[in-house]
């Protein structure tokens, strides 16, 4: 359950981290985002001189959106990494802590299970015809 | 006294005895209110976590249900005055208490864990009277008195855990007076004793 609810965080991290880069890409400093900043102004310019310069500027465009998911791929990569590492860190942890239970633990498994005999007294006393005290 | 009695009572490794102590005081007070009321003990079992359960067939169960944690009481009052009392009572009054715990191994014990807490128990009080001088002994049982005493303290407020199960509960659909009235007056019975005893032990000689 624990680590289940550690993937579902680390995909709503990865797709939230493409979405900051793709809409608003000056949360995170890239070269290539400045790239696209000068090349977006020289867009507009071009698109005002010249019709044939616009689809020189798509094909600018669509390598320009290649660098970017070439970015985006190599931070979410990045990030997976730490999240699997933090999760396998996280499962050591989990396992260690599983392999010896606590004191407390031990003793409220024994509290439960002497809670349980006192339970069933209704019963053994109907059976046996004896009294039961705790 | 007290203040050492307090302070091994949260112990955990050195507690434990005396826990085991106060529970075998309480089913064997169960035990000794069966016989006494015309009953007999079918089993005395006893637990590591100082719970423990008293099976009995007859006997007034309104007496035997109030003998529980009324019996712990007294039991730690009695180890504690007779070892302040004289030496040679407190000698005798462990030579007691030994007979007790073999005739409980012998008669009601049924279970090899119950036997092992009871075996316990008697090699301890065994250690006391081989090991101790007479005064050292009488310290001793006068502090094993306090640690059972502070026990039949605390024990009693577990009744109040609104399963409707236990000594309280029996006694409360006996008499229907509620539970929590019979858990305040064991818990005030043991208070007020454990108070006059640590008197007792601050007075000087």
């Amino acid at each position: 359950m624990k680590f289940g609810r550690l993937e579902v965080m680390q995909i709503n991290n990865a797709s939230n981290i493409a979405s900051r880069v793709n809409t608003q890409g000056n949360k995170i400093s890239i070269p290539a985002q400045e790239q696209r900043l000068q090349n977006s102004a020289r867009e507009a310019l071009a698109a005002e001189q010249n019709q044939d310069k616009k689809a020189q500027a798509a094909s600018d465009n669509r390598q320009r959106l290649d660098i970017d998911e070439q970015a985006i791929n190599a931070i979410t990569r990045q990030e997976q990494g730490t999240f699997t590492t933090t999760n396998a860190q996280q499962q050591n942890k989990n396992q260690n802590s599983y392999d010896s239970p606590s004191t407390q633990n031990q003793s409220a498994v024994a509290a439960y299970q002497s809670v349980d005999t006192i339970a069933q007294r209704d019963n053994i006393e109907q059976i046996f015809g004896v009294d039961l005290f705790a | 006294m007290l203040l050492a009695a307090i302070i091994i009572v949260q112990l955990p490794l050195l507690a434990i005895p005396f826990k085991w102590l106060e529970s075998y005081f309480h089913e064997i007070s169960h035990g000794l209110a069966a016989l006494l009321t015309g009953g007999e003990i079918v089993r005395i079992q006893l637990f590591p976590n100082g719970a423990g359960l008293c099976t009995t067939r007859g006997g007034s169960v309104f007496f035997i249900s109030l003998m529980g944690y009324g019996g712990a009481i007294l039991w730690g009052c009695l180890l504690f005055i007779m070892a302040n009392r004289h030496r040679r009572l407190a000698q005798g009054f462990a030579l007691l208490l030994v007979c007790l715990f073999v005739a409980s191994m012998l008669l009601w014990v049924r279970d090899l864990l119950t036997l092992f807490i009871v075996a316990v128990l008697l090699l301890l009080v065994l250690a006391k009277l081989k090991y101790s001088s007479t005064k050292y002994l009488q310290k001793l049982l006068q502090m094993t008195g306090l640690l059972v005493l502070l026990n039949s303290l605390m024990s009693p407020l577990y009744l109040l855990d609104g399963q409707a199960k236990g000594d309280g509960a029996a006694l409360a659909s006996i008499t229907f007076i509620p539970e929590f009235v019979w858990v305040a007056m064991w818990f005030a019975l043991a208070l007020f004793a454990t108070y006059r005893l640590s008197k007792v032990t601050s007075q000087p000689g």
